[in-house]
């Protein structure tokens, strides 16, 4: 890494950023060997500049601190904006780092982690903390993570909260995006929309390996649980009039499925100054197309308009048309489906290349992708799809709290310290993703690399996962239940349980050690195995940055 | 009709040679013939051309080595395949190499309009 890395601060607490400076230039830059410099962002009532977009899009910024605390009036447009970054490749590894002032802002703020963040912290006195922890998460080894008094070998069955996101809702289906795999054909889904629905099991329709919306790495369409003409009435059963209603009576708070925009192109910066239609469109960047996701991404997302920048293959000037070759053949798989390409740094006519593929839609220009032309051709296909018939899919708001879900499964609880806890899960889950718990105390928590090989157990995986969005007096009874389960193992996690540890537990505890563990037996690690563009992130598995 | 620009054609089959030259005398002011592709680059080499019309399928140098030649040569002359679609290996190759258009043999429909067109965006190139 020879150029320069960035770590945002966008909040106006000059303590915080004193703090934030100190670190990069003290601990972060010995660690690193590598000048981190840091930024800070303001954003005055109701108005976002270009910076944030502008750095990440040159692919400059590793972490980004958004303090919620500020009370950022313009947090929606950011939260686009965020979703805009997630959607190129070259920002999407950035790591959103959400700052809160209080338990409550945690709560309202929830929906964070269905636009992008992966981490969060309730803004205290451990800022230490919340820089190592999210400098280790952005650069992995370099910065070590801290110990703390691990409770072992815990063996538990403990229910937790998988973040989702409720991304489509019609009359007929709803999807749902998330990072985890379904071990059966369907999920326990916890929403907010109608009270029928808060925690209920749905079918799963149909399994996409693409997303509306970068944060995640899956998407499924879910099924109503309507019943037929003949179906005996049951407690699980929802009225198909229940949605019908719920969708008429709050259509003016959702939003219409945006359109896709696909632009495959090498120079992301382009996009820089489109950001402000995200209302309209949707858009998204990839230096290439990958043969194993196309099909799924184009029968999900079917964008309307699909860019592709043309890349020399030789030095006689021959361009690359493979990959416009693979993107006709997919698009004709799917009957209905039928968008506008627009080939850049073409050196055929568009006519020639309409017959060589028996594809009419396409056009083709010599010149590079421009903003000039990219946006005539988004007005003019804006005019296009004004006359198109309502389809009846709606969105939700990247600040509506409706639209953050979990997906509740049971994972096997190995080991927990104040810090982070570890665990068993018989699927897949990439690093990153985030957990909500609510036992011992409420927390979040997201999955990192260990730096081992991952081998994947007989029955499943095991991961670790750091703990945050935890308040002061939250993290006190965790310390307090951790230190009485390492003397003293329990044989369920309950509510009940909990409250009974807290209540006896002495006020003295043991500190922070882990000497006070090291004759426990050493459990079986979680097992990391990958690596991923960005910044070095040498583990190996899957991963959502 | 106004007569414009310079046509080179290349094409093994003498008589489709004279054909497509009977086609386009009245619109084209001046056309070149050359039987292989060799002999039409050094046409190229010696002329002022405003549209190459060129077969697919040569003995010797296919139309694909003739674009790439002169494309290696940095000509950007608009390059009309007139071909028979059976391969379509070679037109794939061929575009990407910058096709103005693919016209099927033997029929002569659109050859006057597209071969207009191909000196007219040979001529704005010019400007």
């Amino acid at each position: 890494m020879s150029h320069n890395l960035l770590v945002l601060y966008l909040g106006q607490d000059t303590e915080f950023l004193k703090d934030l400076d100190l670190f990069c230039n003290e601990t972060a830059v010995t660690k690193l060997e590598q000048h981190l410099l840091v930024k800070n962002v303001c954003y005055p009532k109701g108005y976002i500049d270009g910076t944030v977009t502008q750095e990440s899009l040159k692919g400059n910024v590793v972490i980004a601190f958004v303090d919620f605390s500020d009370e950022l009036s313009t947090h929606k447009a950011l939260l686009d904006e965020i979703q805009f970054l997630k959607r190129q490749k070259s920002s999407r590894s950035i790591l959103w780092v959400a700052l809160w002032g209080s338990e409550d802002q945690k709560r309202e703020f929830s929906y964070l982690f269905s636009n992008g963040f992966i981490l969060s912290y309730i803004k205290g006195t451990e800022n230490h903390l919340l820089f190592f922890d999210s400098f280790h998460l952005a650069f992995e080894k370099e910065i070590d993570s801290l110990d703390y008094a691990r409770a072992r070998n815990i063996n538990l069955k403990l229910k937790v909260g998988f973040i989702a996101s409720l991304s489509l809702i019609s009359k007929n289906f709803f999807t749902i995006e998330t990072d985890i795999e379904p071990s059966g054909d369907q999920f326990l889904l916890r929403m907010g929309i109608i009270d029928k629905l808060k925690e209920k099991s749905f079918k799963i329709k149909t399994h996409y390996f693409s997303n509306y919306q970068f944060p995640f790495t899956e998407c499924y369409s879910m099924i109503y649980p309507y019943p037929g003409p003949w179906d005996e009435i049951t407690i699980d059963s929802l009225q198909k009039e229940t949605v019908e209603t719920w969708i008429d009576n709050n259509q003016s708070k959702l939003k219409l499925l945006p359109k896709f925009i696909k632009v495959y192109t090498s120079n992301s910066l382009l996009l820089e100054d489109i950001a402000d239609l995200n209302d309209t469109f949707v858009f998204e960047s990839e230096d290439k197309m990958y043969q194993d996701t196309i099909d799924s991404e184009l029968e999900l997302k079917r964008p309307g308009l699909i860019f592709i920048e043309l890349t020399k293959s030789d030095k006689n000037g021959a361009v690359d048309l493979e990959q416009a070759e693979l993107l006709i053949k997919t698009i004709r798989k799917k009957p209905t489906y039928e968008p506008v390409l627009i080939f850049s740094q073409c050196p055929s006519q568009a006519v020639a290349l309409g017959k060589l593929f028996q594809y009419k839609n396409l056009l083709a220009m010599e010149e590079a992708l421009s903003l000039k032309s990219l946006k005539l051709f988004l007005e003019t296909y804006k005019e296009k799809i004004k006359k198109e018939e309502l389809t009846g899919e709606y969105c939700f708001s990247n600040i509506d709290s409706r639209r953050s879900i979990e997906i509740i499964d049971a994972i096997d609880l190995k080991s927990l310290t104040e810090h982070d806890v570890t665990f068993f899960y018989p699927t897949q889950i990439p690093m990153y993703s985030v957990l909500h718990f609510e036992l011992p105390v409420d927390f979040y928590a997201t999955i990192i690399p260990v730096y081992q090989e991952i081998t994947k157990h007989q029955r499943g995986f095991y991961y670790k996962a750091i703990i945050h969005g935890i308040s002061e007096d939250a993290k006190k009874d965790l310390r307090k239940f951790v230190n009485q389960i390492i003397y003293k193992p329990i044989e369920s996690i309950t509510k009940e349980v909990v409250e009974s540890i807290l209540e006896h537990a002495p006020e003295k505890i043991i500190p922070k050690v882990e000497e006070a563990v090291t004759k426990e037996a050493d459990e079986e690690e979680p097992e990391v195995s990958q690596e991923v563009g960005g910044v070095k992130r040498r583990f190996k598995g899957k991963s959502k940055l | 009709m106004k007569k414009r620009g310079s046509v080179l054609i290349i094409d093994d089959q003498i008589n489709l040679l004279e054909t497509l030259k009977l086609t386009l005398d009245d619109s084209v002011e001046k056309i070149y013939l050359s039987q292989s592709g060799k002999d039409g680059l050094k046409v190229i080499e010696n002329n002022k051309i405003d549209c190459i019309i060129c077969d697919v399928f040569m003995p010797e140098m296919n139309g694909v080595e003739v674009i790439k030649t002169i494309r290696h040569n940095n000509l950007n002359i608009p390059f009309i395949f007139y071909t028979g679609f059976g391969s379509k290996e070679l037109m794939f190759e061929a575009a990407q190499y910058g096709a103005f258009d693919f016209l099927e043999k033997p029929s002569l429909d659109k050859l006057v309009d597209v071969v207009g067109q191909a000196i007219r965006y040979s001529e704005s190139k010019k400007i």
